[in-house]
């Protein structure tokens, strides 16, 4: 029966991240369909603890009975290109297709020889494939270069300036196949890749579908009374548009005079100057910080409305959960995948501008059974989508693995 | 002929600035006693001379009157084309901070502007308030309710329409709000910008790919070696200006969104007692 190997940057109890859950869940529902499993990642814990590359000793251990190997980081030459290819030169593609900062960004990341030995070793494995994620990592680009009859791409794409840098453009086109996140996300790997149909499959992703949360709860614990109620989850950073939701929900509540309330949920300190938060929108804007997962599927059903304004998704974990838990979204139209989730589902709108977002804001925020609807349909497509099961059974199948 | 292009640049620029300095004082003049208030003539002036001042150039006019004075001017000219490789690209380093920086500070007087307007209209609205208590009801300043979404939405019992419709309706309803500026949004992206310009560098590589090429790059390390004693300093000094201006951009923003929370805080308060105003009346 073959292996699947998975390769990524973190794993490990303490790892946060959408790449290192998914990688979580995946694993274990493949497990649970009865094929073969292993990860390989990093010593270091995650890309929110950047200096910790030996957070996890190296070597053998198991997670939720998922065989996990770590090995340890190290750097590349100064063109950035592992040191491992000194020993196997045949294996590198002519480096003069391209641009040196491209090189460079793969030497930046975390990545290392002893991995990439690893691969080495099991590249002529028939008995064995691997899916390396996400796409922008070293262990991704170099590793399927190394074993590209055996490599599969979790990519976790989304559209942004790194999708189109002729590294990875020549990554998708030497691995086996790509599996992709979501319908939109198979589309940015046709158009950017020009890959073929058979080569990518829309595995989807899942979620854990059993949590069911108490809105009251939390209510009650922050003191939030009945006012209506927006919620934040992710990182709260320039990255995920949060300055654009905190301006525009500012404006929202100046115009309109609403007792609007918006909760924000997200790992690690509230930098005020990435996320443009000053001290005098704590009336409204109220940083609950990192929550566990109950009190996070708490929040979730206490949201009158989930926003996830970010315009970089491949997925959206946080837009699953929220409808799980009955939440109706308001989604950006300028993230293809998010927009997409929303038009399919019929859980959520969509805003591309201010005018877009009060306008949506007026409609959700006046009818109760307008939200509950919109809730319900975001629910049931999740309860049908994102079942772990058949995700897995879509991952095993496209790769060879059942 | 690229020199002389430069030299034409330069003269138009100092006609420019000349003109600009001479309409500038016109306009103080004719504006003596209008309404606008000081601080807003001198933002005025201010973004001007930013306009006139932001660009640095290597290349300015070199012309002498004597025989004497025309023989170094020509001196001048070839010791400046000779050093084309070296000097012109510092001050463009220069130039691409000086950009960012003035249209942040323009961005910032637009911003300080905005939160004027906010500030006048909120007291126009509470003069309007206090005018009409007791004389009808007041008006709430044109975007205080939200604006009607037709017979789109659901109300309690009714079906909700497919979301594909809402969808539409938001769109619809969306063009009867009015704009918001959020002129603060745009500001992180200059913020950025003086970020990746603020270090000007006096060391690029000077590689070649010919023999001719490469005994060329000799040569111009070789005088950069040499003129690093004055060049080096005053690249320096500009940067440590660079730095410190970018430094102070951040803080500026900060000051900013703090006073537009207050503002946007201060307007919400109107409307819920323009609110409370009408329920009485």
């Amino acid at each position: 029966m073959l292996m699947i190997t998975f390769v990524l940057p973190w794993f490990g109890p303490d790892s946060a991240g959408g790449a290192e859950s998914q990688a979580r869940g995946l694993a274990r529902a493949l497990l649970e369909a009865g094929a073969p499993v292993r990860v390989w990642a990093s010593t270091g814990r995650d890309s929110f603890h950047p200096g910790e590359d030996s957070h996890y000793p190296a070597g053998h251990s198991e997670l939720e009975g998922v065989p996990v190997w770590r090995y340890r980081p190290s750097p590349a030459d100064e063109r950035g290109v592992p040191r491992f290819f000194a020993a196997h030169p045949e294996l590198l593609p002519d480096l003069g297709r391209f641009t040196v900062h491209e090189l460079r960004l793969l030497g930046s990341l975390l990545g290392g020889d002893e991995l990439y030995e690893a691969i080495y070793r099991e590249r002529e494995n028939p008995a064995n494939c691997f899916i390396f994620m996400p796409y922008p990592f070293p262990g991704s680009f170099w590793g399927t270069l190394i074993a590209p009859e055996r490599s599969y791409l979790l990519a976790c794409l989304h559209d942004e300036p790194y999708a189109r840098y002729g590294t990875y453009a020549f990554m998708f086109s030497r691995c086996r196949g790509v599996l992709a996140n979501s319908h939109s996300e198979a589309e940015l790997v046709r158009r950017l890749y020009e890959l073929p149909d058979e080569r990518i499959c829309v595995a989807g992703e899942g979620i854990d579908l059993t949590p069911k949360g108490d809105g009251a709860v939390l209510r009650r614990r922050h003191g939030l009374g009945d006012e209506p109620l927006l919620l934040y989850v992710g990182r709260r950073d320039e990255s995920k548009n949060l300055p654009m939701l905190l301006a525009y929900s500012r404006e929202y509540r100046a115009r309109r005079g609403t007792a609007l309330r918006l909760a924000l949920i997200g790992p690690g300190e509230l930098d005020m100057g990435q996320a443009m938060y000053s001290p005098g929108l704590a009336e409204f804007a109220i940083d609950l910080g990192f929550l566990d997962e109950r009190a996070k599927h708490d929040a979730y059903a206490a949201a009158d409305i989930f926003v996830q304004p970010s315009l970089h998704e491949s997925f959206s974990i946080v837009l699953m959960e929220a409808w799980l838990q009955g939440a109706p979204a308001l989604v950006h139209t300028g993230c293809a995948v998010t927009a997409d989730h929303a038009r399919r589902s019929g859980g959520g709108l969509a805003f591309g501008s201010f005018g877009e977002f009060a306008a949506a804001l007026d409609l959700l925020l006046s009818s109760l059974e307008l939200r509950r609807t919109l809730g319900e349909r975001g629910r049931a497509f999740v309860l049908e989508t994102c079942d772990w099961a058949v995700v897995a059974r879509r991952t095993a199948a496209f790769v060879g693995a059942l | 002929m690229a020199e002389q292009h430069d030299e034409d640049v330069a003269v138009i620029l100092e006609a420019l600035r000349s003109e600009v300095r001479a309409r500038r004082a016109a306009r103080g003049m004719s504006e003596d006693g209008t309404a606008l208030s000081a601080i807003e003539l001198e933002l005025k002036h201010a973004a001007e001379q930013l306009e006139i001042a932001r660009v640095v150039s290597a290349h300015w006019p070199l012309e002498g009157g004597s025989l004497y004075e025309r023989a170094w001017a020509l001196v001048h000219k070839v010791v400046r084309r000779g050093l084309k490789w070296y000097i012109p690209p510092i001050v463009e380093q220069q130039n691409a901070f000086n950009d960012a920086a003035a249209r942040a500070i323009r961005l910032l007087i637009e911003a300080h502007a905005e939160l004027r307007d906010q500030l006048a209209e909120l007291r126009r609205q509470v003069e309007q308030l206090q005018e009409s208590d007791g004389q009808g009801p007041a008006t709430d300043g044109g975007n205080g309710s939200p604006p009607s979404l037709g017979d789109g939405g659901a109300s309690a019992g009714e079906a909700a329409p497919p979301t594909a419709e809402l969808q539409q309706l938001v769109e619809r309803s969306a063009r009867a709000e009015p704009p918001a500026a959020l002129p603060d949004l745009g500001l992180r992206q200059i913020e950025r910008e003086l970020d990746e310009h603020k270090t000007v560098s006096a060391h690029w590589d000077l590689g070649g790919g010919s023999p001719l090429a490469t005994a060329r790059a000799f040569v111009q390390r070789v005088i950069r070696q040499y003129l690093r004693w004055m060049i080096n300093p005053i690249v320096e000094q500009q940067n440590a200006f660079n730095e410190a201006l970018a430094a102070a951009v951040p803080h500026l923003l900060a000051a900013d969104g703090e006073l537009r929370a207050r503002v946007a805080s201060l307007r919400q308060m109107r409307h819920a007692a323009l609110s409370v105003h009408k329920e009485r009346q």
